[in-house]
């Protein structure tokens, strides 16, 4: 039977279990314990993380690299990007962010709106929820693995005239 | 053992127990010790130095890990072809007296990722700090950092954060289970999430030249850096906001949903608020000098925090 992910409860803020002989302990004692271990494993223990960049297009090093933790159990990375655009209004800008575990990609496009080159006008881009999508998830771990592990993102910005700000990167956790 | 989630119709109050699964249940606890270590700090920041001698060049804070379990610092980064550069990481206590320490070098002009581990002495709240130097003076320089910490195997016996192994025992599905073994596998968990706070969002103002630029002068504050909050807590909990200046009386003010963490002066300043905070809120970073001067925001974090 495939188990959902679990988001709670917050396990460093509930009270030490105290259980005193002779009170009998229970299966739902052990129930709680699977649990909470479980949410530490899944969506509460691995909740993302935002990576500051402030990447213009061509910076020194081109196409930098940024290593990422993934938590147990997560193939996928959701990525909410923080952008800019300067020059001409209409004009496309292009991220790749591709994986060095998986050789996957996703690409996240943008156009000038007008708001300006500058972290006051800059709004954001997110990956898709479809897996298939060009812009879709990133896969970076093949197979459910349940150990931390990482991955080196390589960020091609060449096609544009803009900033990225920075990456918020979701886990996804799925039902396993 | 790796973690392998018990079926969800194993564990079920009202009805016999598994013994397989209450074994399984035993070694997935003891593997939560070892394979939780979620991100402390990522970002990307240009340090960059050319010195002989060791140059501190960024701080972040390391809260909690009350069981002194190794902290490991990755970098990206290069030396100099012909060169030794040499990074060092050290955790460090509020005075910066230092209580563990490693480091790495490179003796090439590619970039690559370094990792050092370092074990540290010490209790409560403590910092990571890096420091790069050359064997002349030649480039060293970082790009992106990343931190989190998590030991690579279960230790014996009962540790300061009330941690202790459980596999091995016996718990068998018929006979009656004993009290102390069903609260330490909730405690265990509970343990492990208390002593290792996730690094939610992070920032480190730039050595050298490069990005992000955190430094502003004036007495008008400016927008210095925003983000998304990950979040993901369900309900109110407590977080952790630390903040590290420099300069001529620097202010810096961190807004995020209906938070606003307002601080001065140089070094580090800390507030732990207690908040919900929905997933994808936008935060704003701001920073001035209150005479006027140059002032930087050197560091921002925000955290999880055990109540």
């Amino acid at each position: 039977m495939a188990r959902a992910p679990e988001r709670s409860p917050a396990l460093d803020q509930v009270n030490a279990v105290a259980i005193v002989d002779p009170a009998p302990a229970r299966i739902q004692h052990l129930l709680r314990a699977d649990t909470w271990l479980h949410a530490l494993y899944t969506e509460w223990g691995g909740p993302g993380f935002y990576v500051p960049l402030h990447l213009a297009k061509n910076d020194t090093p081109d196409d930098p690299v940024i290593r990422i933790l993934v938590s147990a159990g997560v193939q996928y990375m959701r990525i909410r990007a923080l952008v800019s655009a300067g020059g001409s209004k209409g004009a496309t800008s292009t991220l790749v962010i591709t994986s060095s575990h998986t050789a996957a990609t996703t690409t996240l496009t943008w156009q000038d709106v007008g708001s300006g080159d500058s972290l006051e006008g800059a709004f954001e881009v997110a990956t898709s929820a479809n897996p298939d999508d060009p812009n879709g998830p990133l896969l970076v771990r093949s197979g459910a693995d349940w150990t931390i592990s990482s991955d080196d993102l390589t960020l091609t910005y060449d096609a544009g005239n803009g900033t990225v700000w920075g990456l918020l990167f979701l886990p996804v956790h799925e039902v396993r | 053992m790796v973690y392998a989630p018990n079926d969800p119709s194993t564990i079920i109050a009202g009805l016999n127990g598994d013994s397989s699964a209450f074994a399984a249940l035993l070694a997935n606890v003891d593997d939560a010790y070892v394979n939780h270590g979620p991100t402390l700090v990522c970002c990307s920041v240009s340090f960059e130095v050319s010195a002989t001698s060791a140059t501190p060049v960024g701080e972040f804070v390391i809260p909690a890990n009350d069981d002194n379990n190794r902290v490991r610092f990755w970098a990206y980064w290069r030396g100099t072809t012909g060169y030794t550069a040499t990074l060092t990481f050290e955790v460090v206590d509020g005075a910066g007296t230092v209580l563990g320490s490693g480091t790495a070098t490179s003796t090439s002009s590619s970039y690559a990722f370094s990792v050092i581990n370092v074990t540290p002495t010490g209790s409560g709240v403590r910092y990571g700090r890096i420091s790069l130097h050359a064997s002349a003076v030649q480039l060293a320089r970082i790009e992106h950092i990343v931190a989190s910490v998590y030991p690579s195997s279960t230790p014996a016996g009962l540790t300061t954060s009330g941690w202790a192994q459980v596999s091995g025992w016996d718990l068998s599905p018929t006979g009656p289970i004993p009290s102390e073994v069903v609260a330490r596998l909730s405690n265990n968990t509970r343990a492990v999430a208390r002593i290792r706070p996730c690094g939610l969002v992070s920032g480190l103002h730039r050595y050298g030249g490069g990005v992000p630029n955190y430094e502003v002068t004036g007495n008008v504050y400016t927008l210095v850096d925003r983000f998304y909050w990950p979040g993901g807590d369900l309900d109110r909990r407590k977080y952790r906001a630390s903040i590290r200046l420099g300069g001529t009386d620097p202010q810096a003010r961190l807004v995020v949903g209906p938070y606003s963490f307002e601080c001065s002066a140089a070094g580090w300043q800390h507030d732990l608020p207690t908040l919900y905070l929905p997933q994808g809120s936008p935060g704003f970073v701001y920073c001035r000098s209150t005479s006027g001067g140059t002032a930087q925001l050197r560091t921002y974090q925000m955290l999880r925090e055990a109540a």
